[in-house]
């Protein structure tokens, strides 16, 4: 559930409306089926411990970052151009039981082919533009791998960017 | 990295100067600023590498100030800047320390270890009834590990605030 990003909730909403399109249907855990649940979207690195951590795949969403354009605003200053910046990281591990082993990249792909089809769906892109998230523009790093806990990971960044001209100030 | 700005205008040469100048004014500054956004997701990702690789809180200031990003205001130039005993933790040979009462940081570590044995003579050392004793010390690699995470983003990141320098 999308809510309208205002200069009170500069941060917040605009985080909260990307992990709410998230957390929706949108985008499916490949390792789950539709009548189980898990935590699976975090804000920071989860704390993993021990190599049984069964916590994979994960997404990150990150606090967004902001910049607020000097330039270009309203004659009166009360309305000027905001970026927001989210990164999403997705982690998944290549490790698994009988026919669930090596599924790391295949995993990985399913994620971040849900995460793009939601943030390039008109219908999404809609919603976001009524709540001052114009211009969504999704850019995506290469594929790295490494080891954590002795566990080989997967991890793929996706940088999502959106733009407005707001309100800033009452 | 290449990149070719194609400005059109309607024929009016002033419009065209005026949107160039408008970019020779911008774009350094986004691309600066371009690099303080990565280099911060390069410091949060080493201090990441850091922790995965058993690198504690009390070993140091590792995860807090110690690797941290520095680049001036104006600067076009930014530094990883990392304590020096931050690249010997990574990169040392395995060798023997000795645990004295003046290495008192050691110490206090050695009186809290996993292990029992060390914890047992680190009390008799607090106590002078052994004059030192040693222990084995390991490499914990972080840095390849942290840079190797960081340095997709570098290209996305640099992009995406290029283009607005360019755009607006």
């Amino acid at each position: 559930m999308a809510n309208q990003v205002t200069y009170t909730k500069l941060f917040s909403e605009s985080r909260n409306n990307v992990v709410a399109l998230i957390t929706s249907s949108n985008v499916s855990d490949p390792t789950l089926s539709a009548a189980e649940f898990r935590k699976w979207i975090y804000s920071r690195e989860p704390d993993v411990k021990a190599s049984s951590f069964k916590g994979y795949p994960y997404l990150i969403v990150h606090p967004c970052d902001l910049d607020i354009e000097a330039e270009k605003g309203s004659l009166d200053g009360k309305s000027k151009f905001i970026f927001w910046d989210i990164e999403v990281e997705i982690v998944t591990s290549d490790r698994g039981y009988g026919e669930n082993d090596a599924k790391g990249l295949a995993n990985i792909d399913a994620i971040s082919d849900d995460l793009l089809q939601t943030f390039m769906s008109m219908t999404n892109r809609k919603t976001l533009s009524t709540n001052s998230m114009k211009f969504v523009n999704p850019t995506t790093t290469a594929v790295g791998t490494e080891v954590i806990e002795n566990e080989l990971v997967y991890r793929r960044s996706i940088m999502i960017s959106f733009k407005s001209r707001i309100q800033v100030s009452a | 990295m290449v990149k070719v700005i194609i400005i059109q205008t309607s024929g009016d040469l002033f419009n065209a100067v005026t949107a160039l100048n408008r970019i020779k004014r911008k774009l350094p500054m986004m691309v600066r600023k371009g690099m303080m956004r990565w280099g911060r997701i390069l410091t949060r990702d080493m201090k990441y590498s850091a922790r995965k690789a058993g690198i504690k809180r009390f070993s140091g200031t590792l995860l807090d100030t110690g690797i941290r990003w520095e680049q001036g205001v104006r600067s076009n130039t930014g530094y990883l800047f990392m304590r020096l005993y931050a690249v010997y933790l990574d990169s040392m040979a395995p060798h023997y320390v000795n645990v004295t009462r003046r290495r008192t940081r050691l110490l206090v570590w050695a009186k809290i270890a996993r292990s029992s044995n060390i914890r047992r003579k680190a009390r008799l050392v607090e106590k002078r009834e052994l004059k030192s004793f040693a222990i084995y010390v390991k490499p914990h690699p972080f840095i390849a590990q942290g840079y190797r995470r960081a340095r997709p983003k570098l290209r996305p990141v640099l992009k995406r605030l290029a283009s607005r320098g360019v755009n607006l």
